[in-house]
């Protein structure tokens, strides 16, 4: 019987620790960084926050040290990854972490190339097949062909000349030139991107890569005049290579680039084939259009609340805890519509009476969105100030909205 | 003077209550972390300040200024504390220095003006409206001399600034810009964390929320909305007090507020990362306040008139035309209050018994200004407020929910 009993209780802890384990996204994620010409501490954030928001991968950083430091220390094993993005300009990584980075990729691991990534390591010839085509750092017609788009076809242009340049920061529209690639399919073929550098007169080896996505590089906006590839497919070895040529971030504290629908897709979709050649992720119901960018401050559709009102329910110390902002954003831009102020006041009685959400979710509730409450949320502080694990930010909450 | 430094309370000896001219001044500090530390410092270069006693809620903190003060005098007589109250109960101290987190700046500052002690308190006055009017209640109250460390205005090139604004130079003023840092420091979602040894987490949190410690605390503690309001409401006590001065509005405030800010998407550092929001004053002059990446000109405080402008930030003092710059006020112009050192102002204050030249009524100016447009972005209102009850003239009920912050037990604002 107590062999039982143990059993019993056994089994159900192994269900326990198998429901939570289902609960971590499945494929796992390496963003590298830590030295960039660009704005790095802000772009590895936002990178995860994208790959976080697609709820398919488990992100890890590896952050470099500084530039012109001691690099013998900066060893990466990328074998336990999906995926490798990258986020990284600057030092040659030691010879160690350069051999582990060829053998995953030529063993089928795979890249996510994003932005800057495309300027490193310019006398790496193995890495500058992987990342296809790249820019600046002394690239030129040895590097390898300029690629671009001219009458529906793909140009290898062996020109000589410098590699990589772009024009003024603008709004530009991404065309499909493989709608049907897993990366591309259900999404528009054209959408205007958001304020960005546009990259132009990239080279390198350019083998095995196919342009999935262009756009025009204006001369008037100091570009070359060409339909530039931005968004590329590299295979090497086994490996598969997402290259994005989208989403400067400079001294901006909310990179404009990296909050555009079109590139926060495209990546979280980009990084799912990369890792696993297929994409499962659902084209989104809202989506910049070819005349009208759209820009995703929070890297989501945040139209629908049903998953932002379910993370907020959810919400544990450590998690993210942007619902919460989000929420608060909504209070803030709609204060004079009364219907959505009664949705969101709605949306607070609500989690604070469910039963399902978590008590440090209850006291941020009570915290911090007290002061948009109405009478009917007095009887729920005073019932929560029962509760001995919220008694003290109730009182808070009873004492913003005066006894 | 004797040999033994003069030990007895000052204060004892003066006429009124307060100090004879040839003694020491008996200071305490409350609050002695990188900011209290660094103020100490300006504080020892003064012989008539003797410096008795320190309080701090980490023992950190307290071992490095102990051995800052001590090395200072040549002995080992700082005395040690870890609760405001203590101190404040055994120290019979003529002055005090306070630089702590915004969140117990009224508690604090209200106990100490209530024992007539002189202060040098830090900005901003509060971390709320409500919080930082008992503060100047507490000081006029007692006639306690009070000492914002607003040390801009101890600077000849923004006294310069102000005077030459004030004295009708660049016309009539109808717009002020103010540009102060950008925000956006990121640290995430991190779990909690084991205590720092040393640290008293729940005297640290005092009347704020109680929270499990997440290995955020000194310094960074300015990012966290609990704690204060971020870069806006660290630096309105410089640059928009800077902007009152010059405007001569600064005892007086804002009659409309309205503005946007964005913080963050997520983390435990949640205060407005970009804010800008703008100030109708009565006067017809417009004041807009943003993180200095939204602006115009920069840091500093920009002054448009009739007749040209003036610009003044802490790396330089610029105007539409140099020879605004090399105007003379007159004797018969605005003479603005002067000083060459912040410290000293400080020391002289106490032994006249005059006003200091950042005193209470214009730090709560400067900060009410901030916290208006702290709340404004945070409804999403237009506020409309009147500065002489400092009430929202329309009763607005969400907007007046945020004057003031609710103390946990057991903490309450002394009367």
């Amino acid at each position: 019987m107590r062999i039982k009993i143990f059993l019993a209780v056994f089994v159900a802890a192994i269900a326990l620790v198998q429901l939570s384990c289902t609960k971590k996204p499945g494929l796992r994620a390496l963003i590298v960084t830590g030295q960039n010409n660009h704005d790095w501490p802000r772009s590895s954030v936002i990178l995860r926050q994208i790959l976080d928001k697609s709820d398919i991968f488990t992100v890890d950083m590896r952050v470099s040290p500084p530039a012109g430091q001691d690099m013998s220390g900066f060893i990466i094993d990328f074998s336990p990854y999906d995926v490798v993005v990258l986020d990284y300009t600057g030092d040659d990584w030691p010879e160690e972490t350069r051999n582990n980075f060829l053998d995953y990729v030529s063993g089928g691991g795979g890249v996510v190339v994003y932005h800057a990534a495309s300027n490193a390591f310019p006398d790496w010839p193995e890495f500058n097949e992987i990342i296809g085509l790249g820019g600046w750092g002394g690239r030129n017609e040895d590097s390898g062909p300029y690629v671009y788009i001219e009458d529906g076809q793909v140009v290898r242009d062996d020109s000589p000349g410098r590699g990589g340049s772009h024009g003024r920061q603008h709004e530009f529209v991404v065309e499909a030139f493989m709608p049907t690639h897993p990366i591309l399919k259900g999404l528009p073929e054209k959408w205007m991107h958001t304020t960005d550098e546009l990259y132009d007169r990239l080279r390198g080896p350019a083998k095995n890569l196919e342009v999935l996505a262009f756009a025009f590089s204006d001369k008037d906006t100091g570009g070359s005049g060409r339909n530039e590839p931005v968004l590329m497919t590299i295979t090497y070895g086994d490996g598969r290579i997402f290259h994005t040529a989208l989403g400067h971030a400079g001294g901006d504290i909310f990179p404009v680039a990296m909050e555009s629908a079109g590139f926060v897709v495209t990546l979280q979709r980009g990084a799912e084939w990369a890792a696993t050649g297929k994409v499962t992720q659902k084209p989104p119901t809202s989506f910049p259009t070819e005349h009208q960018s759209l820009r995703w401050e929070f890297f989501e559709d945040i139209s629908d609340l049903k998953p932002i009102v379910k993370r907020m329910q959810e919400y544990e110390t450590g998690k993210s805890d942007d619902g919460f902002t989000i929420l608060a954003k909504l209070i803030a831009e709609n204060i004079g519509d009364q219907a959505k102020t009664e949705e969101y006041q709605q949306i607070i009685l609500d989690l604070l009476t469910s039963r399902k959400t978590t008590v440090a979710s209850k006291k941020i509730l009570l915290k911090d969105f007290s002061w948009i409450a109405n009478d009917a949320f007095r009887e729920v502080f005073v019932s929560l100030e029962r509760n001995p694990e919220l008694a003290d930010e109730a009182r808070y909450a009873l004492d913003i909205i005066g006894q | 003077m004797g040999f033994f430094p003069a030990i007895i309370k000052a204060s004892a000896l003066g006429r009124d209550g307060h100090m004879a001219p040839s003694d020491k001044i008996n200071m305490i500090a409350i609050g002695v972390g990188s900011m209290g530390q660094s103020n100490l410092h300006e504080f020892l270069k003064h012989s008539e300040v003797q410096v008795v006693a320190i309080c701090d809620v980490d023992d950190n903190h307290l071992a490095a200024t102990k051995k800052l003060i001590d090395e200072a005098y040549g002995n080992n007589d700082c005395r040690v504390y870890k609760d405001f109250r203590e101190i404040l109960e055994k120290e019979d101290a003529d002055a005090a220095m306070l630089a702590l987190p915004d969140h117990w700046h009224a508690i604090v500052a209200c106990s100490v003006a209530n024992k007539k002690i002189d202060i040098y308190g830090e900005k901003p006055m509060a971390r709320s409206i409500v919080e930082s009017r008992a503060i100047l209640d507490a000081v006029q109250r007692n006639e306690v001399i009070w000492q914002t460390g607003s040390w801009q205005r101890s600077h000849e090139h923004f006294h310069k600034a102000c005077e030459l604004v004030r004295n009708g130079r660049i016309g009539q003023v109808d717009f002020v810009e103010v540009g102060l840092p950008n925000g956006g420091h990121y640290v995430g979602n991190p779990g909690v964390r084991p205590l720092p040894e040393g640290l008293d987490w729940e005297m640290w949190l005092g009347p704020a929320p109680a929270v499990p410690f997440r290995g955020v605390v000194h310094w960074n503690w300015r990012w966290i909305d609990d704690y204060s309001g971020g870069q806006l409401t660290d630096w309105a006590g410089h640059h928009i007090d800077i902007a009152h001065w010059g405007l001569g509005l600064d005892r007086s405030g804002p009659v409309s507020i309205e503005g946007t800010g964005r913080r963050n998407n997520d983390g435990i550092y949640n205060v407005f990362a970009e804010y800008d929001f703008t100030c109708m004053y009565e006067n017809g002059v417009k004041m807009r306040v943003a993180n200095q990446a939204k602006t115009q000109q920069g840091m500093g405080t920009y002054w448009k008139g009739s007749d040209g402008w003036i610009h003044v930030w802490r790396g330089g003092l610029k105007a539409s035309d140099d020879t605004i710059l090399n105007e003379r006020i007159g004797q018969n112009e605005i003479r603005l209050y002067k000083s060459n050192n912040h410290v000293a102002n400080f020391l002289q204050c106490i032994r006249s018994r005059e006003e200091t030249i950042t005193s209470a009524p214009t730090a709560h100016s400067a900060i009410t200004a901030g916290l208006l447009g702290e709340i404004a972005m945070k409804t999403g209102q237009k506020l409309l407020w009147d500065p002489k009850t400092e009430r929202f003239t329309d009763n607005n009920p969400h907007a007046s929910r945020l004057l003031r912050r609710p103390y946990r037990a057991p903490w309450t604002l002394p009367a």
